[in-house]
């Protein structure tokens, strides 16, 4: 029986979103409102749940935990509060900074180790020996041609001339050109990743309403 | 080549050089001249007197209606004379006295003539024996001073000046020589200094011999002394022939004090030797003042202008008319009855010292002389409009010409040899016109090219651009929308109901998919009862596209009873992960979930809580999604760091978050297998990390569960209705998007018609 009602809910609700089919109506509004509702209560819930009772609350109340260790996540936590309030918003720049600080660092850090020097290597290995083929070659080619065309397309360096703007010279011109075609290729490909995806996900959910059909009806 | 001989050193020299190149002599001297006077005269006069200007003219050359009346009278009195011509300068020489005032000096030695005897020539003898009482260098001190000159004069006691009466009353040895020359007269000496022959000039020298060989004609009156033609050569007059003074002015006196003696050595040859000497005039002529007279140029005393001289006799005649009665007691006798009997009536006297009937210029001349009594030097101040006119060298800092170093060297006078002799031609005529220079700038084309295009460049920044309007993208109509709504439904279900694809299965098989499938299906074999992280990063919308894959992988993995670990980085992760799992297990009976497997709670902090997690995994996550200790249960004993797991597998439906797991954990997990299951949207962007085998093996939505259940062959894999739904879709959407294209290129089109044909 709860299977069933949950099931119906999530039926109207489902017909309810592919209503804006027509347009924007209001039983599109309400699944969304209710989308939007739901999702930032259960996201508050498991916060409080997942994050801050068990890595603050416990730890405080723990008599083997150190309470000064703990206590500087709480008043950077109080701190960042703070910037509720206009007269006290400074308050809240430094728990800001720490986690901009911090999280800046970690991601330049990802970036450098785990994709540009990774990514570099891996644009030389279709011409490494344990690696030659002729298709390898040609894959690693057009990989590494890509690569340059597309840099080069993002060097917007050039000269100001009057009545033209800023002109680069002929050959970054047309290396920008053959980059541009890869870009288009790529945001080609992901397009057509989103549209796959969107298109497997609509597919779920004529599945999801036709067994609901099918279970719901007598 | 014409040679020049130099008439200085002797040395020939070209034609063309003007001065010497031995001695720098001027080889042409006419051409040194300044002036425009006849060459012969300019050659002949020294420098200062060529600079001086033209010579006056001569007392002859002046017509007497150009001369005023009490000049004439004075001139007519002079030439009843021959007293004057006696004292005119010898021919052939150039007297520095003016004609004006030689016929004043004239006329008083004529009156002087008058008063005494008739003289008669002078004796040698005579006049050295009164030169030598003069110099009072009589060893024998027979009779005073006084007592010799009263025979002579015939002058009461009274009549005599108090100078006078100051040396007889002292009757001491005659007065020397210098004494009544320098005329120290006024102020009497208690003890005379001996005085010391060397330091005499010569013809002072010259007087002492003479008085020496003449000692005997003692008593021999003046007058025939000052008649003599000795005198005259000597130059010379005696103290009777002085006009009565009544005192010695005292600028007269510092004058001969600061005056040197080699002026007086001069005046005994050259030119000056038939002018008076300063002790023949001092006594009835009062001098300008001292500070007029340049004392480095003995030859400029002698040279006042004819001006000067005017004053001087005006000055002389009031003073004798303002004071005559009282200059009548002082005067000698001889000197009165030489006024008396030479005067004229008053009725031919004409006054000439009243100031209304003086001339215009010597009224003007006076002027002056005031202005040197009160002591002050006036400034000298231009008018304004001399001032206006003055050219730009006069008030430049430096003259244009102030550098130029004067090479010039006298050839004659007394700074003969000189070198940088003031010039006696004017520094304007010297002037030169300022240099010239050229407006133009001179810059090449290339500078000019540079200018050019600066100017554009600041011209384009200065001048608004237009803002393109961009065409507002509107959404198609609700019907339209309604439309391909209906068609991609339609086509949706038919494809699902139908379970007729439009193409076959795939038989070509991706190498990252067959990689995934390998190592899921290999990795019991490497490591029994494996023990795999399963990162759930994905929203609860995407599930279907991975909910077969992901079912699949979890099952195969439960089959080779493997530790599940998961750890969810999404708000609704952790109940997606749980139901995945709970479903997984359901087609693995025998494996026990809640033991085999654990939930971690929700990491917080997305790529900050995954670096914490790589470095820390027990600090990083610390409980279960229960709220129990997560480190305590079965799958994580044991496990102290990343590297204790045997496989990584994240399921994920974003690229950007797939990176950041890749980003951060991959670089702690080099050695292990990091496999991915991901939905179609991010398949490309996880490409490049395929091709660098940072993941291992991956798979991609609907296609990559249909690749998955091929490879692995389960009962009932093979989902045909949705596989052939979606391969419906696909082909519709792609159709739609052609569609759509060729519609907005024919609507451009349409819209390039209609511009063109309205131009």
């Amino acid at each position: 029986m709860t299977d069933a009602l949950w099931s119906l809910i999530a039926f109207v609700l489902t017909l309810a979103v592919l209503s804006y089919a027509i347009g924007d109506n209001p039983l599109f509004r309400i699944a969304i409102y209710t989308f939007i509702g739901i999702s930032a209560g259960y996201f508050a819930a498991i916060l409080i749940d997942q994050v801050i009772i068990p890595r603050l609350i416990t730890p405080l109340l723990s008599p083997s935990a150190s309470v000064g260790l703990m206590a500087i996540p709480l008043l950077l936590s109080l701190l960042l509060l703070a910037r509720l309030s206009r007269r006290l918003s400074f308050l809240g720049s430094l728990p800001m900074a720490f986690l901009v600080g911090v999280g800046a660092a970690v991601i330049i850090n990802g970036a450098l180790f785990g994709t540009l020097f990774t990514q570099v290597r891996a644009a030389g290995l279709p011409f490494t020996p344990a690696q030659s083929s002729p298709s390898g070659w040609l894959t690693g080619i057009v990989l590494l041609f890509g690569t340059m065309t597309t840099l080069v397309y993002f060097q917007f360096t050039g000269r100001r001339e009057p009545g033209k703007g800023i002109v680069r010279s002929p050959w970054v011109e047309w290396m920008a050109r053959i980059g541009q075609v890869f870009i288009a290729i790529t945001l080609g490909a992901f397009f057509a990743g989103v549209i796959l995806a969107s298109l497997t996900v609509l597919i779920g959910r004529l599945d999801f309403i036709l067994q609901s059909i099918n279970t719901l009806a007598p | 080549m014409n040679t020049v001989v130099c008439p200085q050193c002797g040395s020939s020299n070209p034609d063309k050089n003007e001065f010497c190149q031995w001695c720098y002599a001027p080889l042409h001297p006419e051409s040194t001249s300044g002036f425009g006077g006849s060459e012969s005269a300019s050659i002949d006069l020294p420098d200062w007197l060529k600079e001086a200007g033209p010579l006056p003219p001569s007392p002859t050359e002046a017509s007497d209606e150009e001369l005023p009346d009490w000049l004439l009278s004075l001139r007519q009195a002079s030439e009843t004379s021959d007293f004057g011509e006696e004292i005119q300068p010898t021919s052939g020489e150039e007297s520095f006295l003016t004609p004006d005032l030689e016929k004043i000096l004239s006329a008083d030695k004529d009156e002087e003539t008058e008063t005494l005897t008739q003289p008669e020539p002078l004796a040698q003898e005579d006049l050295t024996e009164w030169i030598s009482r003069l110099q009072g260098e009589e060893a024998t001190e027979e009779a005073p001073f006084a007592a010799e000159s009263t025979p002579l004069t015939g002058q009461s006691e009274e009549e005599l000046p108090e100078w006078l009466k100051a040396l007889r009353e002292q009757e001491e040895p005659p007065v020397p020589e210098t004494y009544v020359v320098e005329g120290e007269a006024t102020s009497p000496l208690p003890e005379p200094e001996p005085f010391v022959a060397e330091s005499l000039p010569e013809w002072l020298k010259d007087l002492s011999t003479l008085s020496e060989e003449g000692k005997e004609a003692e008593t021999l009156p003046t007058e025939e002394v000052a008649q003599g033609p000795e005198v005259e050569e000597a130059g010379l007059i005696t103290p009777e022939a002085i006009p009565p003074f009544t005192e010695i002015p005292e600028n007269i006196t510092a004058w001969f004090e600061e005056t040197p003696a080699s002026i007086f050595e001069n005046r005994s040859s050259g030119v000056y030797e038939s002018t008076p000497t300063p002790e023949e005039f001092t006594p009835t002529t009062e001098l300008p003042p001292t500070d007029e007279i340049p004392e480095e140029s003995p030859e400029v005393i002698p040279a006042f202008s004819e001006e000067d001289y005017a004053a001087w006799l005006d000055h002389l005649k009031i003073e004798e008319t303002l004071e005559e009665g009282n200059l009548a007691a002082q005067i000698p006798a001889f000197v009165d009855n030489g006024i008396a009997e030479t005067a004229p009536s008053p009725e031919t006297i004409v006054p000439p010292f009243i100031e209304s009937e003086l001339p215009e210029w010597l009224a003007e001349a006076e002027s002056p002389a005031e202005g040197a009594e009160s002591g002050v030097t006036p400034a000298a101040q231009l008018p304004e409009w001399l001032e206006a006119m003055r050219p730009v060298e006069a008030v430049a800092p430096t003259p244009p010409h102030a550098e130029e170093e004067d090479t010039r060297i006298e050839t004659s006078g007394p700074l003969a040899g000189f070198q940088g002799v003031l010039p006696g031609e004017p520094e304007a005529l010297r002037y030169s016109r300022p240099p010239i220079h050229a407006v133009r700038l001179n810059v090449s084309e290339k500078q000019r090219a540079y200018a050019a295009l600066l100017e554009s460049l600041v011209t384009a920044e200065s001048t608004p651009t237009p803002l393109r309007v961009q065409k507002q993208v509107t959404a198609p109509s609700p019907i339209l929308r309604l439309a391909i709504t209906i068609v991609l439904f339609a086509i949706l279900i038919t494809g699902w109901a139908s379970a007729t694809p439009p193409s076959a299965l795939p038989t070509l098989f991706p190498a990252e998919a067959v990689a995934f499938a390998t190592t899921i299906n290999n990795l019991s074999a490497q490591h029994p009862a494996p023990r795999v992280l399963v990162g759930l990063d994905i929203d609860a919308g995407f599930l279907p596209e991975i909910h077969t894959a992901t079912i699949n992988t979890l099952s195969d993995l439960m089959r080779q009873d493997a530790r599940l670990v998961f750890l969810p980085l999404q708000s609704n992760a952790p109940v997606l992960g749980l139901a995945m799992a709970q479903e997984a297990a359901q087609q693995i009976p025998g494996y026990a979930l809640s033991e085999q497997s654990v939930h971690l709670g929700y990491l917080a902090g997305e790529t900050t809580g995954l670096a914490a997690f790589a470095y820390q995994p027990r600090l990083g996550m610390a409980t279960t999604l229960e709220g129990q200790p997560a480190w305590d249960t079965q799958p994580l004993i044991g496990v102290n760091s990343l590297q204790d797991f045997d496989a990584i597998l994240l399921i994920t439906d974003s690229g950007e978050r797939a990176r950041g797991w890749i980003e951060q954990l991959r670089p702690l997990f080099s050695e292990r297998p990091f496999l991915v299951i991901s939905s179609a949207q991010a398949a490309p962007y996880l490409a490049p990390y395929v091709q660098s085998e940072q993941i291992n093996g991956m798979l991609t939505g609907l296609l990559g569960s249909i690749l998955y259940t091929r490879l692995t062959p389960k009962v009932g894999g093979e989902n045909l209705a949705l596989w052939s739904a979606y391969q419906w879709g696909s082909l519709t959407i792609a159709l739609l998007i052609l569609l759509g294209a060729l519609a907005g290129a024919t609507q451009a089109l349409f819209q390039a018609q209609k511009s063109r044909s309205k131009r």
